[in-house]
């Protein structure tokens, strides 16, 4: 009696145990989808990368990164608190000491990274552009900061561009001056037509994300 | 009158049974523990992908956060070239603000422009947000 027991105590282990396995190998094999992917990767939170500089061929077409610092170009030192995510800055390589405040009247800054720029909105949010894309991409925001009914577009021009034109979804479009390396340009946006869909200077034209009517009506908090 | 008395023997059955089930049950943990991604504890909330794991071809970001005080919104990808749209909106659903861009492979949505998590809110990536090819995208949120 005693010895049955003990055996169908061993067997309802033995079979939790194989239970437990299989579903720690189902969990370990559900497909691509949840394959680690090992290789080190620019803004991927919990990447630790060493903060980097603008490579030559940036710093040759962005005026704002050859120039001097001074007081101002640094996030912090706008007294911006808390400062842009430490794990963002880590994981993207992000250089704050290269750091250079973007012409206008907004808090803006441009931040080399590791293979990456990155523009920094008041020192917290932020987004980072592939080197090779860097002159091409170009924010848009609706809502938030941006007032409602109005689209932003903003991002880096290279040197010597002093206008640019946002092309609008009716094909008509708007003129635009460059401050610097920035440009930065509230869009009114009452219909389809109005909506932003390129921006184009030196005869070439860079599309922007597509955004609706439904994100130019926001609710504020 | 019939009496029943337990014996040691009929107690030490169930006890066996109930330590057999104790220990498969906590080497099912240290399995499941040991295969977890290691980083995955770092962030509050994943909305879409997985740590270190790609999200599969045409496959978009799954829904929408729950409801949270989420103080800062992260979306990555490896590739540039097509949308990447961040969206927050309140806790009653209402359009909040959206931050879209072509190329940039992160974006990150910070604590002032996220209300410094005092209010509910919910993150997602835009529904066309599909990733091509071999393409990776992660959204992450946390309140921290």
């Amino acid at each position: 009696m005693r010895s049955v027991t003990r055996r169908t105590g061993l067997l309802a282990l033995l079979a939790v145990l194989v239970t437990g396995l299989a579903a720690a190998v189902a969990v370990a094999q559900r497909g691509p989808q949840s394959q680690p992917d090992r290789a080190p990767r620019v803004g991927v939170p919990g990447t630790v990368l060493p903060a980097a500089d603008a490579s030559p061929e940036i710093k040759q077409r962005f005026g704002v990164l050859r120039r001097a610092a001074r007081t101002g170009d640094l996030p912090t030192d706008a007294g911006s608190s808390p400062d842009v995510d430490r794990t963002y800055v880590q994981a993207s390589g992000l250089n704050l000491k290269h750091g250079r405040r973007l012409s206008g009247t907004k808090p803006v800054y441009v931040v080399p990274g590791e293979g990456v720029v990155c523009t920094l909105y008041g020192g917290e949010s932020a987004s980072c552009t592939p080197n090779e894309a860097v002159g091409q991409d170009f924010q848009v925001q609706t809502c938030g900061a941006v007032p409602q009914g109005v689209v932003s577009v903003s991002g880096l021009v290279p040197d010597g561009v002093r206008t640019a034109l946002i092309r609008r979804s009716d094909g008509g479009g708007t003129e635009v001056a460059v401050q610097g390396n920035y440009l930065d340009a509230s869009v009114p946006v009452i219909a389809d037509g109005d909506i932003p869909t390129a921006v184009e200077y030196g005869g070439q034209a860079f599309p922007v994300p597509a955004v609706s009517l439904g994100e130019m009506t926001c609710t504020i908090e | 009158m019939k009496e029943t008395r337990r014996t040691a023997l009929d107690t030490e059955v169930p006890r066996r049974r109930l330590l057999g089930l104790l220990g498969g049950f906590l080497a099912l943990a240290l399995l499941l523990g040991a295969t977890a991604p290691p980083q995955a504890s770092a962030l509050a909330k994943h909305l879409c992908g997985i740590y270190g794991t790609s999200v599969g071809p045409q496959e978009s970001c799954p829904g929408i956060s729950p409801r949270h005080s989420w103080k800062r919104v992260t979306g990555y990808r490896v590739q540039g070239g097509i949308d990447m749209c961040i969206v927050i909106r309140n806790a009653n659903n209402n359009f909040l603000f959206s931050r879209c861009s072509f190329w940039a492979t992160s974006m990150t949505i910070g604590p002032a422009d996220m209300n410094y998590g005092r209010a509910l809110t919910r993150a997602y990536n835009k529904n066309n947000n599909a990733a091509r090819g071999r393409e990776k995208r992660y959204l992450y949120a946390d309140t921290n």
